[in-house]
């Protein structure tokens, strides 16, 4: 299952357009904002079968950012019942933002948008490997 | 009468001196031998013609008044330019001095020239130096001040007397300088001096007085210190004024913070504007590549609905965007006197409907300040945004209050619009808050332009906005309208 946590609409559009060919039985959920994600991981947390394989993360967004997300991830990691992989997807062009992606253990890349259905692909393969 | 011989006699040593006898109107009935010296004239040839004749063009008005008062009482007169045989132009004094007869007549007048040239030239010389070293000093603003540790005797050089403010009656002690040192300076003063006096090295210091006539000023001093046989006998050392390179250099200090601070903002700006409007063309450009890779119609129709509203979308940022650069380049907007009262007035009338269904209360207390000097259009946009913000962001459980204070504050008008709201987790989202597109509260009430904008009206009038605020109690918006001075009415 892939989970998107990113507040434009449009964004969530595509992406969950583009993941659906690539695979149309894929799971997908759309959270605006990072604590309607943290508040739905807590709630389901021992629950696998309902938590993603990988979260597409964005950066900015109102209420909680990608930043104070992964803080929060970073502290719930141990407690939840199956490995995540977070991807953090943005639309900035600053170095800055992809090296502190980067220092997260937690993130496994840091995509620029836009995002391309090879690059999703790449994600999804990495994962079932 | 002095007899022939005697002034023969008297004349006839070859001095440098010529000695005519003539009439008062200048006629010369004898002239000594000297004469040539002076004049470049032999004796025999000045004698029958007149004395002021051999003087420049420009002396011998004044020249024959001399004779007149010296054949009346008696006078010495001169240096006056007197132009020889030759063409040179020399310097002679004159002295003349009437010869009377036994019964107290005057027979004639009797006058000794002697060539000053060299003394005058030698005389001018010093005096340009001097002139010009006492120029010098001037505009460079330096003093000379001496002290003789022994008897106290104090010197200040006109220059120091002019920085100080001191009238020409001024007479300095060796304790006198203290009395317009601020305590602060007077300290460090001291304490220079007692270390020029233990080590007998040289001292620089920039010290703060306030002059004479009460000007506050900067002086920068130098202490040196004379010894004999390794005893302090004597103080001495310059004196500047300052103060204008010390305003010249805040100025310029001044200049380029704010110079940093603008880059600062427009490199701010920059980033912000290009990750925001990145977002919905990256989008426009991923919906473009759906629609050529898609086969469905129905679906291509979808997708062309989302590039429509994304375009919109696009084109509602780079409009707000706009209106934030506009304030930027209309930088020197003229200022207005803004009369508060009327202003928030006149703002408030614009949410007539929204304060009539909340009940709002609005208060405002701008007695301390009611009239500001600044751009009524920019005033008004702020006091709209914040009251706006103030009466959207409110709590379910009671009335909405807003109150707006104006003050002055260290000589700057300071506004402040506090009210009884949601308020903003300050801990959480810090100095994010003024940035473009970012909003805090559920329901999506805000499009995060607001505060961007006024931050950036503020910031590029020079002035600075700040926020306190406790969740769940309120609000208070602080502006500090730097350089725009309030006023009293």
């Amino acid at each position: 299952m892939v989970a998107l946590v990113d507040d434009d609409r449009t964004y969530q559009f595509t992406t969950e357009h583009m993941l659906r060919r690539l695979d149309d039985q894929i799971g997908f959920r759309w959270f605006r904002d990072g604590e309607e994600a943290m508040k739905f991981l807590e709630m389901h947390i021992m629950d696998t079968s309902y938590l993603p394989d990988v979260i597409i993360l964005d950066i900015n967004m109102p209420y909680m950012d990608g930043w104070q997300f992964l803080d929060a991830f970073h502290v719930m990691k141990t407690r939840i019942g199956k490995p995540i992989d977070i991807y953090m997807v943005s639309s900035s062009l600053d170095d800055r933002d992809a090296i502190r992606a980067r220092s997260f253990e937690e993130v496994k890349d840091y995509v620029e948008k836009p995002i391309t259905t090879e690059k999703l692909a790449a994600m999804l393969q990495r994962t079932h490997n | 009468m002095i007899a022939k011989r005697e002034i023969e006699s008297l004349l006839g040593d070859a001095t440098p001196e010529a000695i005519f006898l003539h009439s008062p109107n200048g006629t010369v009935r004898y002239a000594a031998p000297g004469c040539e010296a002076v004049l470049g004239a032999d004796a025999r040839a000045v004698v029958g013609t007149s004395i002021i004749d051999r003087m420049a063009q420009q002396e011998r008005p004044r020249l024959t008044e001399g004779l007149l008062r010296a054949h009346l009482r008696g006078q010495a007169y001169g240096p006056v330019l007197a132009r020889t045989n030759d063409e040179a132009v020399r310097w002679v004094e004159m002295r003349t001095r009437p010869v009377h007869d036994n019964y107290g007549g005057v027979l004639e007048l009797h006058t000794t020239m002697r060539d000053v040239t060299k003394r005058i030239k030698i005389h001018e010389a010093l005096s340009i130096r001097e002139r010009l070293e006492r120029e010098a000093n001037q505009l460079s603003h330096v003093g000379a001040w001496r002290i003789d540790l022994d008897t106290q005797d104090t010197y200040w050089s006109d220059e120091v007397r002019r920085i100080l403010e001191v009238d020409d009656a001024y007479v300095p002690t060796a304790e006198s300088m203290r009395s317009f040192y601020t305590a602060e300076s007077d300290a460090r003063a001291k304490s220079a001096i007692e270390t020029l006096l233990a080590t007998n090295e040289r001292q620089l210091l920039d010290l703060q007085i306030q002059t004479a006539k009460g000007r506050a000023a900067w002086i920068h001093v130098t202490l040196k210190c004379e010894t004999e046989s390794g005893r302090a006998v004597r103080m001495y050392g310059a004196l500047q004024d300052i103060t204008q390179r010390r305003q010249q250099d805040a100025d310029q200090k001044q200049i380029v913070e704010e110079l940093t601070r603008q880059r600062d903002r427009m490199s701010e700006f920059g980033h912000t504007v290009t990750h925001n409007l990145r977002g919905p063309v990256c989008n426009l450009v991923t919906l473009a590549r759906l629609v050529r890779e898609s086969a469905d119609e129905a679906e291509a129709t979808e997708l062309l609905r989302h590039i429509a509203s994304s375009a919109d979308q696009l084109l509602t940022m780079m409009d707000d965007v706009g209106a934030v650069i506009q304030v930027d380049r209309e930088g020197s907007v003229p200022d207005d006197d803004v009369d508060l009262n009327d202003s928030i007035t006149n703002v408030i009338k614009g949410f007539t409907a929204d304060i009539h269904g909340s009940r709002a209360q609005i208060t405002w207390d701008v007695e301390e300040c009611a009239t500001l000097a600044y751009p009524r259009v920019y005033l008004e946009a702020i006091l709209r945004h914040l009251i706006s913000n103030a009466l959207t962001f409110t709590t379910n459980d009671r009335t909405p209050e807003i109150n707006i204070v104006c003050t002055i504050q260290d000589g700057d008008a300071c506004l402040e619009i506090s009210d009884n709201g949601a308020g903003i987790d300050l801990a959480r989202y810090g100095d994010s808050i003024f940035r473009l597109r970012t909003t805090f509260h559920r329901g999506n009430k805000g499009r995060g332009v607001g505060l961007f904008t006024i931050r950036n009206i503020v910031e590029s009038m020079g002035g600075d906005i700040t926020v306190d605020s406790i969740v769940g109690q309120g609000t208070t918006f602080r502006i500090n309208f730097t350089r725009y001075k309030g006023e009293k009415t």
